[in-house]
């Protein structure tokens, strides 16, 4: 079964070039501009995997990610934050926070591939 | 007697909490308690773990816990997690019915 | 792959590429500054990985060889030499050109880049290649758990798992002992373990890698029970190789040394130091595609336009409340229209950035020692101002290294220091911005631009001109002073090029030179180009706008005075004679001249004539329209703009008129 990956982004080109990446390797891809979104769409289906920047509008994605861990359904739900070198304090918060992993940008589509892989375990 | 709990919701974390409290009611109300489980059930290890636990309260308790029916839809998550490997024959007995008749 | 994608990548990659060269040359400067390298060798990785992403695959491996070399400045295996970084900047124009045009073929021309950097690789770096050992085959044994959270968080444990498994031979064997009975389990923690034997080609440090998001709360050992080596002998790496796979950012202990790994240091050596400013940064802005701001320039125009028809609509009638509510709109338009100017605004650091590589080259091929500073970077212009101010100021700033600033003998024989110097600065005054190049040359030849001029048939013989008069001869088309016309300049283009570029955009240029002391070219801009003040006027039925800034005054023509000026159309205008048009006959409008005429006097700065109209209708802020392309070849108008009324009037071009005028004069004279 295609697993499916919810892409978490403001950035319309970030978006992009995840879908890209990722719809190449053979996941099905859906997308939200800011973490309200993301809960909003996670709500309606179930993801086995999401992708999301932490820096957005709106809902950034440390509470996006604190709000999905208190909801039951998205217990134990793999998602990985999209990350740059200099923010090491950023990834300790979103660990706390309940994120699985992350990526540092900036990244190109085999070490977002082996990440999703890695996470998915397929 | 025997309390036959069948365990409908698949067997993973986000129902962990449920499952859990299901079982030791069931504990509550019979001495042996027989796990229906589904026979494409989806499970995690956090949902193996459960059973894990489910047998360990069994032993602690002096109860007796079973499965309705081999998991041999398991045996591939229990290989590929280590749990088959060197395993002692009541866990296969448990899980798969092997070895010993029931 | 859509063609908006491609177009978001490569504004990214422009500035990426900006932002590499920006790097590397300061780099020359301060070859030592580990976070330029850092910055460079970022922006190298983020292009390599974005172009491969997009597609752009010619550039993506080109970029991945000068990442390659230049990872071994960053690891300070070798020195970033000026050679090597100026082989890198050529690399940079290279993809540059891979980035623009991805279908070309430039594989010869890269190849020689890669050459070229190589060599400047090989010299910077004195110790060789570092050998490199290919591992042979180890058994580890490899005990884990995982944090109570694992589960909740989404770790995956059999994808760990199965990771270790990918890398060789593995027996695994899973300790359930910890995992409390029913009553005591927080049934959504984790408390397996695993013992994994595991027999791989892989090093510790990738193993480690496998519980790169988990490692820092969880236990970790591994040990090497034995090493079979598989009689594979050390290999010697290329000069440039293919780069080893990132390894986590700690440091690999000795092999067979058992550890029990407790990361919290784990980035402790990471390369790039957190600079909590950046990330802050990135949250005050917000990227817009520069079309999507013209379409709100044009909407902002529109309302405008509206609301002065509303204005005319309110004050024609007596409907107090609705005149209320126009002047309301009237100001709430006007402050939005000030906002949207702002928001254009962009600052000239982003053009002023661009002339520091074209001075290095410029030194590179003159030989001449040149310093470039920079001030008053943060002076914000409207942006389509600055696009088209760069051709202009590359050219002022090749005419003053290549013709101001003598050879450095040539500076020690004068008493000057050795490196010369252009500086280029910005400042705001009033609603104009003025840029200066100064250079500290040798300053304007008045003699070779006189002997120029005469033999150009400019001017007289011996005629005598103001020295202000003498030096604007320059800017006439076909001059040029270069004895020798050489690489860099003096070729086409010329400085009238450049004076009709900045009247183009309204604006005005201007030069003094001491001998021996050096150059100094200002140019006058107007801030924004979207919107002018102008002068309606009326020519017949139609309707036109005269830039204000180029009136100088408005006089009366009578009938009279027009008959008897029919011969040569000159005004005396205090005591000198201004050529003029009339509008009326340029525009064919068919119709008889009127009673009281008007004489819009308007100059460019140093010439001037009268433009002949039939009706002065006042002042109109205007905003600009870009003309049809029906229309955009004809060279009296500027632009358009869409009246109060809904009709459209023309924008006046004055340099065009006054050049025209100019024309005339000289063909009245010489029929006299």
């Amino acid at each position: 079964m295609t697993a499916s990956i919810l892409t978490v982004d403001d950035s319309p080109s970030i978006r992009v070039a995840l879908k890209i990446a990722l719809t190449n390797a053979g996941y099905s891809v859906a997308e939200a501009v800011n973490g309200a979104e993301g809960i909003e769409k996670a709500k309606a289906s179930a993801f086995d995997l999401i992708i999301t920047d932490l820096n957005m509008p709106v809902m950034d994605g440390l509470t996006m990610i604190e709000e999905m861990r208190r909801m039951p359904d998205q217990m134990g739900v793999p998602i990985v934050f999209l990350t740059t070198e200099s923010d090491e304090g950023f990834k300790a918060r979103a660990k706390a926070a309940g994120a699985t992993g992350w990526l540092t940008k900036p990244f190109d589509p085999d070490q977002l591939v082996r990440v999703a892989k890695k996470v998915l375990g397929r | 007697m025997t309390k036959r709990l069948s365990i409908d919701a698949a067997l993973v974390v986000k129902n962990a909490a449920v499952i859990r409290q299901s079982i030791l009611d069931a504990f509550e109300e019979d001495d042996t308690i027989s796990l229906d489980l589904v026979d494409d059930q989806a499970v995690d290890l956090c949902g193996l773990q459960l059973i894990e636990s489910a047998r360990r309260q069994a032993r602690a308790v002096g109860k007796t816990l079973v499965l309705e029916r081999p998991a041999a839809g398991f045996r591939s998550v229990l290989d590929a997690a280590g749990f088959l490997t060197d395993a002692p024959s009541d866990d296969l007995q448990f899980w798969f019915h092997e070895g010993s008749a029931q | 792959m859509s063609d908006e994608a491609i177009a978001v990548f490569q504004v990214e990659a422009r500035e990426n590429l900006e932002l590499i060269e920006q790097g590397l040359l300061d780099l020359l400067d301060r070859p030592e500054d580990r976070d330029l390298v850092d910055a460079v060798f970022r922006g190298l990785h983020t292009l390599k990985g974005s172009g491969s992403m997009f597609g752009f695959d010619a550039l993506a491996a080109f970029t991945h060889h000068c990442e390659t070399a230049f990872d071994r400045v960053r690891k300070g295996e070798v020195a970033a030499t000026t050679d090597l970084v100026s082989a890198v900047l050529a690399a940079r124009d290279h993809m540059r050109q891979l980035m623009e045009d991805p279908s070309g073929d430039y594989g010869a021309a890269g190849d020689l880049l890669l050459a070229d950097l190589e060599r400047a690789v090989q010299e910077a770096d004195g110790a060789g290649p570092p050998a490199v050992v290919t591992p042979g085959l180890t058994t580890w044994r490899i005990k884990f758990d995982l944090p109570a959270n694992a589960f909740k968080n989404g770790a995956n444990p059999l994808a760990l798992l199965a990771e270790l498994r990918e890398m060789g031979e593995a027996r695994v064997v899973a300790d359930a002992s910890r995992v409390p009975p029913l009553s005591q389990i927080e049934p959504t923690d984790h408390y397996l373990a695993w013992d994994v034997t595991l027999t791989t080609d892989q090093d510790r440090a990738t193993i480690e890698d496998v519980f790169i998001f988990v490692i820092d709360d969880m236990n970790l050992s591994i040990e090497a029970l034995d090493e079979a080596r598989l009689g594979a002998s050390p290999v010697q790496a290329a000069a440039v190789a293919e780069p080893v796979e990132p390894a986590p950012a700690k440091v690999a202990a000795p092999v067979a040394a058992p550890v029990a790994v407790q990361a919290a240091a784990a980035v402790a050596n990471d390369p790039v130091e957190a600079s909590g400013a950046k990330t802050a940064k990135a949250v005050e802005s917000v990227r817009v595609p520069a079309d999507r701001l013209d379409e709100l320039m044009d909407r902002v125009g529109e309302l405008v336009i509206a609301q002065s028809r509303l204005t005319q609509i309110s004050n024609s009638g007596t409907d107090t409340a609705l005149r209320a509510v126009s002047e309301e709109i009237e100001r709430l338009s006007g402050e939005l229209r000030d906002t949207m100017m702002v928001l254009r605004m962009v600052p000239v650091a982003t053009l002023f950035g661009r002339f520091r590589r074209l001075v290095h080259d410029l030194a590179r091929e003159t030989g001449k020692a040149i310093d470039l500073s920079t001030d008053g970077e943060t002076t914000e212009i409207d942006k389509t101002v600055i696009e088209r101010l760069a051709d202009p100021l590359v050219h002022l700033i090749r005419n003053a290294a290549d013709h101001g600033l003598e050879t450095a003998e040539d500076r020690a024989a004068a008493g000057k220091p050795a490196t010369g110097r252009i500086r280029l600065s910005a400042h705001q005054s009033g609603g104009e911005v003025v840029i200066t190049i100064r250079d500290d040359g040798r300053g304007i030849d008045r003699e070779r631009v006189r002997a120029k001029a005469e033999s150009q048939g400019l001017i007289e013989p011996g005629a005598v001109l103001s020295d202000h008069d003498l030096l604007q001869m320059i800017f006439h088309p076909g001059f040029s002073t270069a004895a020798a016309v050489t690489n860099l300049s003096g070729r086409g283009v010329g400085m009238d090029v450049v004076k009709r570029t900045i009247e183009a955009l309204r604006g005005s240029i201007d030069i003094a030179s001491r001998p021996g002391e050096g150059s100094e070219v200002s140019l006058r801009i107007p801030l924004t180009l979207a919107i002018i003040d102008g002068l309606l006027v009326r020519v017949g039925q139609g309707r036109y706008v005269i830039p204000l800034g180029a009136v100088e005054e408005c006089l009366e023509l009578s009938l009279d005075e027009d008959l008897r000026s029919r011969g040569r159309s000159f005004i005396s205008l205090r005591n000198s004679l201004v050529p003029y048009l009339r509008l009326r006959e340029m525009f064919e409008t068919g119709t008889p001249p009127e009673l009281h005429q008007k004489v819009v006097v308007v100059s460019t700065g140093t010439e001037r004539i009268g433009l002949v109209v039939d009706q002065i209708i006042g002042d109109h802020q205007t905003v600009i329209k870009s003309m049809s392309k029906l229309h955009a070849g004809l060279p009296t108008f500027s632009g358009a703009t869409i009246l109060g009324d809904g009709g459209v009037a023309l924008i006046l071009d004055v340099g065009h008129l006054v050049a025209k005028g100019q024309q005339q004069e000289a063909q009245m004279r010489e029929a006299i």
